[in-house]
């Protein structure tokens, strides 16, 4: 089947299979930020925004995406410009290995768009589909928590 | 394996027709279809496009679109305190809740589900399209599986009433799947509980609701110490767990006799629901 997908602001016209997952059709069309990791919606690695709420990549179908607005962590900000969650997860030393990275960032971009100011129990609940195997979360608790910070005295 | 065909119907109307087809599964957006594997589904209906994200309150009913999310739900009910929003905020975790679907999940009931224990305590009813439809108790529905046949659940009703609940929910961390789960709705006067209804999702019988127990609250006094009630309901605790989740039968048992006493107390405690619904259309 064929159809349109909108990828961080660029519309694609896409062929796909009907069994086809969103982490896969990503992939293959180049968005490596999307990473693959468990496969089964546990570990946060695959997180993209689908017309703005947080999902799991492997566990979309991606047909049931087309038509619609999809956001990798590409699409919040580059390395000469990056998002303020971005510049927060560098300099409180929340990435390590990095993997896990792009969908910390795109958890907390979608906790603070519902919460400005959350409370820690609130960070930890909306990043409860999220795997770290660095840094033992206290870091990216404060990446969030300086993000958050940032973001309310900017708007 | 032969391509699987998509449809995307825009209208109610047009559900049936496309329900008919043989090896045709409705998907509203949940994971279950992959978990349960894709061999034998030949079609796959997205109901996105239909009107069935919705929240209203209406005539004593509570009325709950079957294409909400686990997240949409919730909030939609967060501020009733209505004990289907703890429950389905404690599920999987978030970007699985944005996923998972009210009607997804009633079809597809998997032992873990932390949505069917409060919708069984609170009687609920479903609102069916296609080959079944109509309304039908949600009980007959779970042990009726003819009615799921080229049939979509369309929304779920719920009465609006004034229960104070607690839910528990058995795992060994907070994003485990649920062992067990239990739910325990109750009214009661300064002094006396007025009628209870509980029910364990889990055991070997998938679901009980526990009469037994209810029976001994039901019409008991309330003591500043609760303690001999508790231990007079759990007495009536009669159920069988499998073996699962590295907890072995026995070791749920008597956990559920632990945790029943402790959630009853926790219902004993707790706000009645109101009526505060955000009531609405999720996109």
């Amino acid at each position: 089947m064929t159809g349109i997908l909108s990828i961080n602001g660029a519309e694609l016209r896409i062929s796909l299979r009907g069994d086809e997952v969103l982490l896969d059709l990503l992939r293959n069309l180049g968005y490596t930020e999307v990473k693959e990791g468990c496969r089964e919606g546990a570990c946060g690695s695959c997180l993209v925004l689908l017309e703005g709420v947080l999902v799991n990549s492997c566990q979309v179908l991606a047909a049931s995406a087309l038509g619609r607005e999809i956001t990798t962590v590409k699409g919040l900000g580059t390395f000469h410009e990056p998002h303020p969650i971005q510049e927060a997860f560098v300099e409180t030393g929340a990435v390590q290995c990095g993997f896990c990275t792009p969908g910390m960032v795109l958890a907390t971009f979608a906790l603070l768009k519902k919460t400005p100011r959350p409370s820690e129990e609130q960070i930890r609940h909306a990043l409860d589909g999220n795997l770290c195997r660095c840094t033992g979360y206290v870091k990216i608790i404060e990446a969030v928590q300086l993000a958050a910070e940032r973001m309310a005295s900017d708007a | 394996m032969a391509e699987i065909q998509w449809y995307f119907p825009n209208e109610l109307e047009e559900v049936p027709g496309i329900l008919a087809r043989e090896g045709l599964v409705p998907h509203s957006g949940g994971t279950g279809i992959l978990w349960g594997g894709m061999t034998r589904i030949r079609g796959l209906m997205d109901v996105s496009r239909l009107d069935l994200k919705f929240c209203r309150a209406r005539d004593g009913t509570i009325e709950l679109g079957a294409a909400l999310s686990y997240c949409q739900a919730a909030a939609a009910l967060a501020e009733s305190g209505h004990v289907l929003s703890r429950s389905l905020s404690s599920a999987a975790t978030e970007p699985l809740r944005n996923r998972i679907s009210l009607g997804g999940s009633i079809s597809m009931f998997p032992y873990w589900s932390d949505l069917l224990g409060p919708l069984l305590a609170s009687e609920a009813e479903l609102s069916l399209e296609g080959a079944n439809s109509g309304t039908r108790a949600l009980e007959e529905f779970l042990q009726n599986r003819d009615l799921r046949q080229n049939t979509l659940i369309t929304s779920i009703r719920l009465p609006d009433q004034p229960w104070q609940g607690a839910y528990y929910r058995h795992t060994r961390t907070t994003t485990d799947r649920p062992a067990f789960s239990l739910t325990v709705l109750l009214r009661r006067s300064a002094r006396r509980i007025e009628e209870t209804r509980i029910v364990v999702v889990g055991c070997s019988e998938r679901y009980r609701r526990l009469v037994g127990v209810e029976k001994v609250l039901q019409g008991s006094e309330i003591r500043s110490d609760p303690s001999q009630l508790l231990e007079e309901a759990a007495g009536q605790l009669v159920i069988d767990f499998p073996a699962r989740m590295g907890f072995s039968a026995g070791y749920l048992k008597a956990c559920a006799a632990i945790e029943l006493k402790r959630t009853i107390a926790s219902a004993l405690g707790s706000s009645p629901a109101s009526s505060k619904l955000k009531s609405g259309r999720a996109s």
